[in-house]
């Protein structure tokens, strides 16, 4: 019974983390229909900027604070880019040129060798938590996750921006017909996923090591995530995290060698029913 | 000084033009009609006109404004209202929030306002009530909490009208606003067009013949792409051209 | 008229003599197959690193001929490996080439060697278990490790401190296999078994379920992974308290001088088998180990190692067969006669043409300002085959998930 409470525990404190990988490239997604293809990319990138601060000044919450906003400055000069290219095809292939061009610059700033940020001082004595010692950063991610969709949700539903977010999701060219001046509504939300997903590489890297090639295993991660519970939904996100988290924690402790296969598995017996994941809206 | 003016105006999609040479001059408070068999091109001029789609040749004058090269929002800024052939509505926001929107594009375009984006302030109050107000006219305040996806058709178009008259519209643009209503529906849209206050120019483009000619003072024949007949609903119905490219005899329902 | 026919001919004889030399000085080409790019690519910069450094010994220069090098990304992938290959040897005419890096490029690349009967590959890095064993190819000769390798040393090493039930925790394909089947091998033999194995995809980053699952009663941990993911697994174990609640051997990659920059005093005291070392009293590996310190700031690892290794092995070779690596039949047969003492171990070819070499059990500990592995056991000259018999060995499985393997009750 506590072994069951445990692997649910890992599964749910992974899928803070997933949930904030994945709920900046699905908002993106939602309002532009370009498929970020850097987003891993910022991740890294985040992630790196705050190894960087914290080895040189050793405070963790300087270093996660200059890394998102460091991304989310990135994410707006993507985002310039990115308007200088008309239709979401030709944007998702450039940002697919945009993460290699971040993935090789990390490559030549910090070289190969795997990283991870240096933790705070706050959450280093574990927790007792059923019959264990649990790390007490992990409750912190999971805590951080749920501040993260709470804000979503609340900017969302609550608030101006997200009123014309939504607006935006349901019919983008509807909204310029009400005069609704949107590309600077998508500026936003780069800078905005910019800046969560900066963080999330920089709390992330603090307990899963990062180095070049995990640009594209956070960008699969955010894919698999975001498609499971439909491309645009914020508590899709949420709960695609989850499903994933969950399966993939048991998926490895007690089926390791087909933990993946189960993982996608799961992942086409909902498509297979909900083609456009599960809170997915039909196109 | 026209509401609306047109200097040869044309449209080319490749070697087709949806629209050539097309002059027209609106004029304040006018009602003017929209007519033509399907594929005449109106579609494309009412898209022409918002900035939906670039003209390929000729000027467009709004309010004596040349907008030739103005983006759409900026056109719905100094008044331009428009409705879709296809409904389009935000699916997942209430009929409130669709209509707070619509209140809101117009008023940020113009620099009345910012976006505010941390929370609702006391001027979203304002234009709440003001929401409340535009969904009674239109007989949705019932449904004010609804989600617009949840709406009948009849509704949607109720709502798609008071979309476009929110706020301070001076030339409303409805592309067949009673298409696949019902009787009663159709009769009720019909009555908040005549009821539109007189300043509000109208520009309509409609597929049956009594709408249009009911609500129009002037009428414009379009047939591939060019004018073929300006005049008044009693001239046009009675134009032996006009029934023959057009009415073919018939008059559809 | 009769003069001046003999006069053409003196003329044609002495240029041809005053081009000789210049036939002489026609370049060795030598390609070199690493990862440059993806997971791998601090292992690739480090190996192309390695053969640079042995050239630069020699000024480029071998039996007389200047060596022109070409480099290629196989990304780690095998299709990609035999293409980069398949380039150096017909576009860039290349006749030896120096890698691949991983495993399954290694398999891959010996699938395809029928294809170059006129180059030699030297398999600088890649360790996968039958690059030289269950059919050999005569134009793949390995101065890199067999899997296994050093790993028979390190699991009756494990025994013999009397730990008896094991964890083990790989990735998911070739190279660990025979990683942790090496271990296993021995381990078991002796009287030790297996209390759950564990195999992940390359480039897992949770491992808090594996952790969290880990039989209670076993006494130590055996870990193949590389790059990220021992990375992810010690930083997590460190964050779950679990770090001393097993003993934990490590392969060869697991706790090379990468992980030991990254992980500083969290890896203290960690024991695992490798060719390669940290520390060893030869002045060829302390000049090697300052070269690439002024290069990258940290001690040379194992890829480094390898390549330079390999590197230097294919010099004695063309020194060997005269200069000329283009007469495959007189090179690889002065392969086979090499005997080399490099930076850390003498190396000398089995009939299989995989190399024999020194096996170290190291220990992570702080040495001159760094972490560094130090050696606490040498075992020389280690044979693909350990001791067993070659004839039987290769009569067993391949290593696999399953294989070898003996569950603890």
């Amino acid at each position: 019974m506590n072994q069951i409470l445990i692997q649910f525990t890992n599964g749910i404190t992974y899928a803070g983390l997933l949930f904030m990988i994945a709920s900046g490239f699905t908002l993106i997604f939602g309002v532009m229909r370009v498929i970020n293809m850097s987003h891993g990319a910022f991740y890294i990138l985040g992630a790196f900027i705050a190894y960087t601060i914290q080895k040189q000044t050793g405070n963790w919450l300087s270093a996660i604070i200059v890394g998102s906003v460091t991304v989310a400055a990135t994410a707006f000069i993507v985002r310039l880019l990115v308007s200088r290219v008309k239709g979401a095809l030709p944007q998702t292939v450039l940002t697919l040129g945009i993460a290699m061009m971040i993935g090789d610059l990390c490559l030549y700033i910090w070289g190969g060798l795997p990283r991870t940020v240096g933790e705070p001082i706050f959450t280093q004595n574990p927790v007792p938590f059923a019959g264990l010692t649990y790390p007490t950063f992990r409750f912190f991610v999971l805590g951080l996750a749920c501040v993260v969709g709470g804000g979503m949700w609340y900017m969302l539903q609550r608030t101006q921006l997200g009123r014309i977010l939504r607006a935006g999701t349901d019919n983008r060219s509807m909204t310029s017909a009400l005069g609704i001046n949107i590309d600077r509504i998508f500026t936003l939300v780069f800078i905005m996923t910019g800046f969560i997903t900066g963080m999330s590489g920089a709390v992330g890297g603090t307990y899963i090591a990062f180095g070049p090639g995990s640009d594209f295993v956070i960008l699969t991660y955010a894919l698999v995530v975001v498609i499971m519970g439909g491309m645009g939904s914020i508590a899709g996100s949420a709960l695609g995290a989850l499903i994933v988290g969950i399966v993939d924690s048991f998926g490895r402790a007690y089926v390791h060698e087909v933990a993946i296969f189960l993982l996608m598995g799961t992942l086409i017996i909902v498509l297979a029913f909900r083609p456009q994941g599960l809170l997915g809206r039909e196109e | 000084m026209d509401t609306l003016s047109l200097k040869n105006v044309s449209k080319r999609f490749g070697g087709l033009y949806a629209v050539r040479d097309v002059n027209l001059d609106v004029t304040h408070g006018e009602r003017l009609g929209l007519i033509g068999p399907n594929g005449a091109g109106k579609t494309t001029l009412f898209n022409v006109i918002t900035g939906d789609l670039r003209e390929t040749e000729g000027k467009i004058f709004l309010f004596g404004q040349d907008v030739t090269r103005t983006a759409v929002r900026k056109r719905v800024a100094i008044g331009l209202r428009r409705t879709y052939q296809k409904s389009s509505l935000f699916d997942s926001l209430t009929v409130g929030e669709n209509l707070y929107l619509a209140i809101l594009g117009p008023q940020v375009g113009r620099g009345r306002s910012h976006y505010n984006l941390s929370r609702l302030a006391k001027k979203d109050k304002q234009r709440m009530d003001r929401a409340m107000e535009v969904a009674k006219t239109v007989n949705l305040e019932k449904m004010f909490e609804t989600r617009s996806g949840l709406l009948s058709h009849g509704e949607r178009r109720q709502l798609e009208f008071g979309l476009a008259i929110a706020i301070e519209p001076r030339l409303v643009m409805f592309d067949e606003p009673v298409s696949g209503l019902s009787p009663e529906e159709r009769k009720m849209v019909v009555d908040m067009l005549k009821s539109l206050p007189k300043d509000i120019t109208l520009l309509l483009i409609e597929h049956d013949m009594h709408v249009a000619l009911s609500i129009s003072e002037r009428v414009v024949v379009l047939h591939e792409g060019c004018i073929i007949r300006v005049g008044t609903p009693k001239e046009i119905s009675g134009d032996p051209e006009v029934q023959m490219v057009y009415l073919g005899g018939t008059v559809n329902g | 008229m009769k003069r001046y026919v003999t006069l053409f001919i003196i003329m044609l004889v002495v240029l041809s003599f005053c081009a000789l030399p210049a036939f002489a000085q026609k370049p060795i080409r030598i390609g070199v197959l690493a990862t440059l790019t993806g997971a791998f690519a601090e292992l690739g910069q480090d190996s192309v690193d390695g053969v640079k450094l042995a050239f630069e010994e020699v000024d480029y220069k071998v039996a007389g001929r200047p060596i022109k090098l070409y480099i290629e990304d196989t990304a780690a992938t095998p299709t990609l490996a035999v293409d980069k290959c398949r380039a150096l040897i017909n576009r860039d005419r290349c006749s030896i080439v120096l890698g691949p890096l991983s495993g399954a490029e290694g398999l891959a690349i010996k699938k395809s060697a029928d294809e170059w009967p006129n180059a030699t590959i030297i398999v600088a890095a890649s360790a996968a278990e039958n690059v030289c064993r269950r059919g050999i190819k005569p134009n793949i000769w390995r101065t890199s490790f067999s899997g296994d390798q050093p790993m028979f040393p390190l699991g009756i090493y494990a025994y013999d401190h009397g730990f008896r039930r094991v964890i083990t925790i790989g990735e998911d394909y070739a190279f660990p296999y025979a990683h942790v089947g090496g271990f296993l091998k021995t381990f078991i033999d002796m009287g030790g078994c297996v209390s759950e194995k564990y195999w992940v995809p390359i480039g897992t980053s949770d491992y808090a379920s594996i952790i969290t699952d880990m039989p209670k009663d076993a006494d130590c941990i055996y870990l193949s992974l590389s790059g990220s993911d021992v990375i992810s697994f010690l930083t997590q174990m460190d964050k779950f308290g679990m770090m001393g609640k097993y003993e934990i051997f490590g392969g060869a990659t697991s706790i090379d001088a990468g992980t030991l920059t990254t992980m500083g005093d969290v890896v203290k005291g960690i024991v695992s088998g490798s060719i390669w070392t940290g520390e060893i009293d030869s002045a060829a590996f302390r000049s090697l180990d300052k070269r690439y310190h002024d290069l990258r700031g940290r001690p040379v690892g194992l890829f480094c190692g390898l390549y330079y290794r390999a590197a230097e092995v294919a010099m004695l070779g063309i020194e060997g067969c005269g200069g000329k690596p283009e007469d495959v039949r007189a090179f690889r047969q002065a392969l086979g006669r090499v005997k080399y003492d490099g930076a850390v171990s003498h190396i000398e070819f089995d009939e299989y043409q995989q190399a024999k070499m020194d096996v170290f059990i190291n220990e992570v500990r702080y040495l001159r300002g760094e972490w560094r592995n130090a050696i606490v056991k040498t075992y020389k000259n280690v044979s693909q085959f350990w001791d067993f018999d070659p004839d039987e060995f290769q009569k067993q499985p391949s290593y696999s998930r399953d294989f070898p393997d003996k569950p603890c009750r």
